[in-house]
């Protein structure tokens, strides 16, 4: 095998790797929202859309250095996480005792659709570009890495180690796990369950917009740049186990490794195939995924 | 008696509507039988047995270009190719819903979110064979079939007037019979129904396989009655569409997709011939507004307004007054009483499912 192909091949491998921690990002979002409310949130892509498009809007349009944009694209999803939970699906959960989950997740859907047409009224199917943190290639011996991928990975690293930190050390991160450990225990000491739920959910839509913030400056912004991304994520979570903030940064790892080794196998179409593949071998031989409590079964 | 009745007012004039009504109002009317039969069925599993389903819409199209491809390169009849797709759907929805299932939580959702975009990438990547994006145009079919030849509607109608007939007395017989009960108690509570002894797995793949079939049936359907498939059909925002009839009729009732595609279809259709593709957002609304403000439909809003009407006044005040507030109470004591044996279960008998996150 020829030095070029091989480091094809790596660069592929370590792009696959970036990447894949930055849907981490966006795949703890639906863990956070999934552990504490039992609630898929369908409205990920989108809210991921949202991200990406106020980054474009700050750093284009107003004229930002897109690094300092980013924390813009996550105050914003952040508080319009807090208004869908507040208006849309605190009341599914205080007006219904049966179903309220399978009754919010149609909401989530509802909103997703409802979401992505608004955006397509007010910005339309114009494709949009973000300039890179910072542009060109880095070359290390046999690896050639664009320079937008390493510090993007790096943003997300940043954001994933203060993520972790706020959930492992603060008094609202262990809330926040105590409530999704046992919800009525947690009520029992004294946490405010409600409260964490509009935590929860408003987190996990900001790490969503954290997430398509970053990956704005690597790809375009687009209508439907969410879908893809949200489709990942769900099958991240499978793979790490539901509820699993740790096997969703794992499984994000994981699949955006063996997606890119399928696009260097196969052919980078079928790319996006690959998340399918995994979720079905995940529920045929590990229903529980990589680090998720034992499922029941019937 | 009185069911036959209601069948009979029914089916009159939808036996006799093609003699009177132009091509349009037929072609509208068939697609309106046809998003009642898929909605219906996506109300057997959604509203039934509590599981939702996002590949419906997947199902409908799979159904739709199997049956063409088939009867393309084969040049079989296109009645044994309709079949053909609906034994694929069930075959594709019972394996999916066997892996998922026997799960407790919400895996079908993800599983069917993730079968639904791979399927439409998959006949877009595989152009040479399906078409892509550009949609699968076939030419009438051999000659063996002159009924699946006619330019005339009226013919297509009434095939789908019996897919129809067949899909919803299907549907009808198991919501009414035990099966139904089953899936009911399951969705209400997967844990006590499973106590009592029923077996949630398999009823619950039962209601989604069959859900399948009937999808893929009628989406083979429209296959041949088009002549041409586009994927577009496959979008997230057809399964939104089949969402919003079944959710705006009411979901888990057996008249509600009847009564919500009869209203949401022709206001979809009209809002998209005289504005262009906003009727996506109206679904968007239906879907949330409906979940949040009544959540039991149309057709809860419609039987409690009768009721209302035609309860006699003096028993309904004395009724009501008189015990509606110890009723009332009675409920909270109940649920009080529930919460405190399941806090007594979670601090006593459980030991710890600990979770990570």
């Amino acid at each position: 095998m020829s030095s070029t192909s091989l480091s094809y091949i790596f660069s592929q491998l370590l792009n696959g790797f970036l990447i894949g921690l930055i849907y981490g990002l966006v795949a703890v979002g639906i863990t956070l929202i999934f552990g504490v409310m039992k609630l898929v949130n369908f409205a990920h892509g989108e809210i991921y859309m949202i991200g990406g498009y106020t980054i474009y809007y700050l750093s284009v349009v107003v004229g930002i250095y897109t690094a300092f944009a980013l924390p813009g694209s996550i105050i914003v999803t952040f508080l319009i996480g807090l208004i869908i939970e507040r208006i849309l699906i605190r009341p599914m959960y205080t007006k219904y005792v049966e179903n309220a989950s399978e009754y919010a997740m149609i909401v989530t859907f509802g909103l997703s659709i409802l979401l992505m047409n608004i955006v397509l009224l007010i910005f339309g199917w114009r494709v949009h570009g973000v300039p890179p943190f910072i542009s060109g290639i880095i070359t290390i011996s046999l690896l050639s890495v664009a320079a937008d991928r390493i510090t993007a990975a790096v943003a997300g690293a940043i954001l994933l180690v203060i993520l972790l930190f706020f959930i492992n050390k603060t008094w609202y991160g262990k809330a926040l796990r105590a409530t999704s450990q046992n919800r009525e225990g947690a009520a029992m000491v004294g946490i405010d369950t409600t409260q964490m739920n509009t935590l929860a959910y408003a987190l996990g839509c900001a790490l969503a917009g954290a997430g398509g913030g970053i990956l704005a400056t690597i790809f375009t912004v687009n209508v439907e740049m969410g879908q893809v991304p949200a489709l990942r994520s769900f099958a991240i979570i499978v793979l790490g186990g539901m509820g699993s903030v740790k096997g969703s940064i794992i499984g994000a790892i994981i699949l955006g490794v063996l997606e890119s080794v399928a696009s260097i196998l196969i052919s980078p179409a079928y790319q996006d195939v690959v998340g399918f593949l995994v979720l079905i071998a995940i529920l045929l031989f590990r229903p529980q995924g990589l680090f998720g409590e034992k499922v029941r079964r019937f | 008696m009185k069911k036959i009745y209601w069948l009979t007012i029914a089916a009159i004039p939808a036996l006799l509507f093609p003699l009177f009504a132009g091509s349009f109002e037929t072609h509208t009317l068939i697609y309106c039988y046809y998003y009642i039969v898929v909605a219906s069925s996506w109300n057997l599993v959604a509203g039934f047995s509590g599981q939702l389903s996002l590949a419906q819409a997947a199902f409908a199209g799979l159904g739709a270009y199997s049956s063409a491809l088939f009867v393309m390169h084969t040049g079989i009849s296109p009645f044994i190719g309709i079949l053909i797709s609906a034994i694929l759907g069930w075959g594709i929805s019972y394996s999916i819903g066997y892996l998922c299932l026997r799960l407790k939580g919400s895996y079908l959702t993800l599983a069917t979110l993730g079968f639904a975009e791979t399927i439409r990438l998959l006949i877009t990547i595989e152009y040479p064979y399906t078409g892509g994006s550009l949609g699968l145009g076939f030419p009438p079919h051999s000659l063996i079939e002159p009924f699946f030849q006619t330019t005339s509607k009226i013919p297509y109608y009434y095939f789908m007037l019996g897919i129809l007939a067949v899909s919803m007395f299907i549907i009808y017989k198991v919501v009414h019979s035990n099966i139904g009960l089953y899936l009911r108690a399951i969705r209400d509570d997967e844990d006590a129904a499973s106590a009592m002894g029923v077996e949630v797995a398999k009823w619950r793949t039962f209601a989604f396989s069959v859900s399948g079939l009937l999808t893929g049936l009628a989406g083979a359907f429209t296959a041949h009655y088009e002549l041409i498939l586009s994927p577009f059909t496959l979008l997230l925002s057809e399964m939104s569409l089949i969402m919003a009839m079944a959710v705006f009729g009411g979901l888990g009732s057996f008249a509600g997709p009847i009564l919500g595609t009869f209203i949401v279809f022709p206001v979809s259709e009209y809002i998209r011939l005289s504005f262009g593709g906003f009727n996506v957002i109206i679904f968007g609304i239906v879907l949330i507004l409906m979940m949040r403000f009544f959540p039991g439909g149309i057709y809860a809003l419609i039987k409690r307004m009768i009721s209302r009407i035609f309860t006699p006044k003096t028993i309904s005040v004395s009724d009501g007054g008189s015990s509606k507030k110890p009723n009332q109470i009675v409920k909270i004591m109940d649920a009080l009483k529930l919460k405190f044996i399941n806090l007594l279960g979670y601090t006593m008998g459980k030991k710890g499912n600990v979770n990570v996150a």
